[in-house]
């Protein structure tokens, strides 16, 4: 009700509050898109200032969509240019107790196998994906979050992980 | 519970106790679990929420210069209103042609009139009012070939000349002005002299002498290919030659001698034979210089 009372999101509480809400998110879902390479912080800084020169004609409910409007745009470009090769090349933080190298060097062409296989995928699917796995997100915030219906994050989460394990049985 | 259930509540994490067993059991759960770990060691980066947000307010204020940009956009769409207004209410383009030494050109006016100008001559004329007023100024020489219409001008700086659907040549040259009429009227102002020309009727203006003349009636025909002179000091003749040929004419004399005949406007030795041949004269023609001598 209270968030009825801003007609737009000139207010720098209505800002503030969307920029903590949103920005994370948005973060995220430009890194799964087109990976660290493309600077997501300064993405989704560019973004929330398009939105404050534009604050008097957003209104608080459609700055979402407005600001996924932006980074899209923003992203267009340039990802056309560098053709979307995902930077999986981040090393495994994982370490586990007591590996031998021969453990090490299976789980290390194994993590290789599914970058090729992640990087086959639809964008849809992979970023429905990543943002459910990777940051554990639930289907209903990712629902939100892409303005699609939870039925349709289920379908591309659930066809993305049989596709993944199609792809790295073989062995 | 089906397969495919167990494996979309586990995606969205939503396993009670009894189906995780379940899901456990099942053959692909190694693949899967090994699946989400891999996935998970490509999450997002640590987003610093707070500091981001500080490194924007900061970029958000400094002074914006949206109230600059607004003055000179309102700038720019008065500048341009006042433009347009401009170009469709006052915008009178003055269009000229213009010809130098030895050169001819066929000037199609707006509507069906032409003039053709002579060498070292200029006409202009202003484009968008000449459907209502059919006016152009001339500085040298040009004939005109009018449609019919409402009055046809041409100003020089010595007199006016009005014709309504014509043909007739007009020459404003110095202190040399002359119009000949060839095909319907002309009516000629010069200082205070206003006079109708029917075809065949030269006026003439020499040095504010004014004289009226006829033409030759096998000359009635304006051709660009000659210059028809009646009576005119042969100065004038030289002039012309030089004019229309490039040329330098030197030693000149009998320049007050009258001369009458058609002077050759594409040969150059036609057009000097014409003019020397009466008056004795002999001539040498060294690239573009003309000597004359006297024949003795």
């Amino acid at each position: 009700m209270a968030k009825k009372l801003f007609k737009n999101v000139c207010e720098e509480q209505v800002f503030s509050h969307i920029f903590r809400t949103l920005s994370k998110d948005l973060h995220d879902f430009v890194f799964h898109k087109y990976g660290s390479h493309f600077n997501p912080e300064d993405k989704v800084q560019e973004a929330f200032i398009k939105l404050w020169k534009r604050c008097k004609d957003v209104p608080p409910e459609k700055a979402k969509s407005f600001l996924f409007t932006v980074i899209n745009n923003l992203s267009l470009n340039e990802a056309k240019h560098l053709k979307v090769v995902r930077n999986h090349q981040k090393e495994p933080v994982k370490t586990s107790t007591s590996i031998t190298p021969e453990f090490k060097m299976q789980e290390t062409e194994y993590l290789e196998r599914f970058n090729k296989a992640l990087a086959k995928l639809p964008e849809g699917q992979r970023i429905a994906f990543m943002l459910n796995r990777a940051e554990g997100k639930r289907h209903k915030e990712i629902a939100e979050l892409l303005s699609i219906s939870r039925k349709a994050v289920e379908k591309r989460i659930y066809t993305a992980l049989k596709k993944l394990r199609e792809d790295l049985k073989e062995m | 519970m089906k397969k495919k259930d167990l494996i979309q509540k586990w995606l969205d994490n939503n396993l009670n106790e009894e189906e995780l067993e379940a899901f456990k059991n099942l053959d692909a759960y190694s693949s899967y679990v090994k699946i989400d770990s891999a996935a998970k060691q490509h999450k997002a980066p640590e987003y610093p929420l707070e500091a981001n947000y500080e490194r924007l307010k900061a970029i958000l204020q400094k002074p914006t210069p949206i109230y600059r940009t607004k003055i000179w956009w309102s700038a720019a769409v008065i500048a341009a209103l006042i433009f347009s207004i401009y170009f469709t209410q006052f915008y009178n383009p003055t269009k000229r042609f213009d010809t130098t030494v030895a050169e001819f050109e066929t000037v199609d006016l707006p509507d069906a009139s032409k003039a053709i100008l002579l060498p070292n001559s200029e006409i202009s004329y202003q484009t968008k009012s000449w459907n209502s007023k059919r006016s152009l100024t001339l500085r040298g020489e040009a004939f005109f070939d009018v449609a019919k219409g409402s009055s046809f001008t041409v100003n020089t700086h010595q007199g006016e000349v009005t014709v309504l659907g014509t043909q007739f040549t007009v020459t404003a040259r110095g202190t040399y002005f002359e119009v000949t009429c060839y095909e319907g009227s002309v009516k000629v102002i010069h200082q205070e002299n206003s006079q109708i020309l029917t075809p065949g009727k030269i006026f003439r203006a020499l040095d504010g002498t004014v004289t009226q003349l006829n033409t030759d009636s096998d000359s009635m025909v304006w051709n660009k290919e000659t210059t028809i002179f009646k009576s005119i000091p042969l100065g004038e003749v030289f002039k012309t030659i030089e004019r229309n040929y490039g040329v330098t004419v030197k030693n000149k004399m009998n320049e007050t001698a009258l001369f009458t005949g058609a002077v050759s406007t594409v040969n150059l030795k036609n057009a000097l034979n014409s003019a020397t041949m009466p008056f004795n004269i002999n001539y040498t023609i060294i690239d573009n210089v003309v000597t004359l001598k006297k024949n003795d």
